[in-house]
């Protein structure tokens, strides 16, 4: 029976037909499971006072991991949550977050890339003045950290993670 | 009784005789002398269209068959690849892609997710500006957070509660 060599083993052609079949199906199934549209991402804020006060710390659970490296780099031992906010990521349209002391934070132009990390625009407002425009690449759980105002003994600082 | 057109053929051909034949042409009169008229035509084609004789019948006959078998084999061929594709293997071809299709979309739901790596991924800032009077944004990704710093903001007087 006509067949391919192929590394010393001979196949048979039904056999050819069959891989090549097989693996089409293969790549197609590889296909569908990549080409699963994301989830609609939320996206997490919150307002923290960092100060050197002795009292007990309220940073939320998923800041904590990051704690310690704030505080070196800030210099402030504590970190209190002053308000935090949520928001669900809709197509076409920008996220708003909004915390105590006119503080806002207007999320636009969000996409995912191809390593999964999303591409997002930050406006940080205060009332109607615009703080900063900054554009990053985020993973989810990992915040980003924006040192804000000075605020009795210390300075409030915004986070923003993507993920609810 | 047979069909009309058994008994019309054989009596075209001339197989029909005797008394069926008599009772034929009794019953269908008018068919007489058409089959007179196809005798004629008959004989006409046969005198105008002769076979043409052939010097060399043997060389004819030989290219002759030689064009039927491989005809034949080019049909033998053809089925055999219909097989190939055949109802039993396409199943088998299914069946084991199904098989792989399953294989990893269980290890990719096993593998870890590269987006629920430890913290050690930095958010990356692409741009930090900032137009507002006297502010400057600077960004510090020095170790496992990055912090953008804003310089020069006015105090949020301490009496205001941020509630």
């Amino acid at each position: 029976m006509p067949g391919v060599e192929l590394c010393a083993v001979r196949l048979s052609k039904p056999f050819c037909c069959q891989f090549i079949v097989g693996a089409w199906f293969f790549l197609i199934g590889v296909g569908v499971s990549l080409g699963q549209a994301p989830p609609v991402p939320v996206i997490w804020g919150c307002l923290l006072y960092a100060s050197n006060n002795p009292s007990p710390a309220q940073a939320p659970d998923r800041i904590n991991p990051f704690d310690k490296t704030l505080e070196e780099e800030t210099g402030f031992k504590s970190l209190q949550r002053v308000g935090q906010n949520q928001t669900v990521m809709v197509a076409g349209r920008d996220g708003i977050l909004t915390f105590p002391g006119e503080l806002r934070v207007m999320i636009t132009n969000l996409s995912q890339e191809r390593d999964g990390r999303l591409l997002v625009g930050l406006q940080v407002y205060r009332g109607n003045k615009e703080l900063l425009l900054t554009q990053a690449r985020l993973r989810e759980g990992v915040p980003l950290f924006i040192r804000g105002p000075a605020w009795r003994q210390g300075e409030l600082i915004i986070a923003v993670v993507i993920g609810s | 009784m047979k069909p009309f057109e058994e008994r019309y053929t054989a009596w075209v051909d001339g197989l029909l005789v005797g008394e069926d034949r008599e009772v034929f042409e009794r019953e269908y009169p008018m068919l007489v002398g058409e089959r007179e008229a196809m005798g004629k035509l008959q004989g006409l084609i046969r005198q105008q269209f002769r076979a043409p004789s052939l010097t060399h019948p043997d060389f004819f006959n030989a290219e002759l068959r030689k064009q039927i078998e491989r005809d034949q084999a080019s049909q033998v061929r053809v089925s055999g690849q219909r097989r190939w594709f055949g109802l039993p293997r396409l199943a088998w071809a299914g069946l084991s892609s199904a098989v792989a299709f399953l294989a990893v979309a269980v290890l990719m739901m096993v593998a870890p997710h590269p987006q629920k790596e430890a913290h050690d991924a930095l958010a990356e800032i692409l741009k930090a500006q900032t137009n507002a009077p006297g502010v400057k944004a600077t960004v510090d990704s020095n170790k496992n957070v990055t912090i953008i710093k804003l310089d020069g903001l006015e105090k949020v007087p301490a009496e205001n509660e941020l509630k």
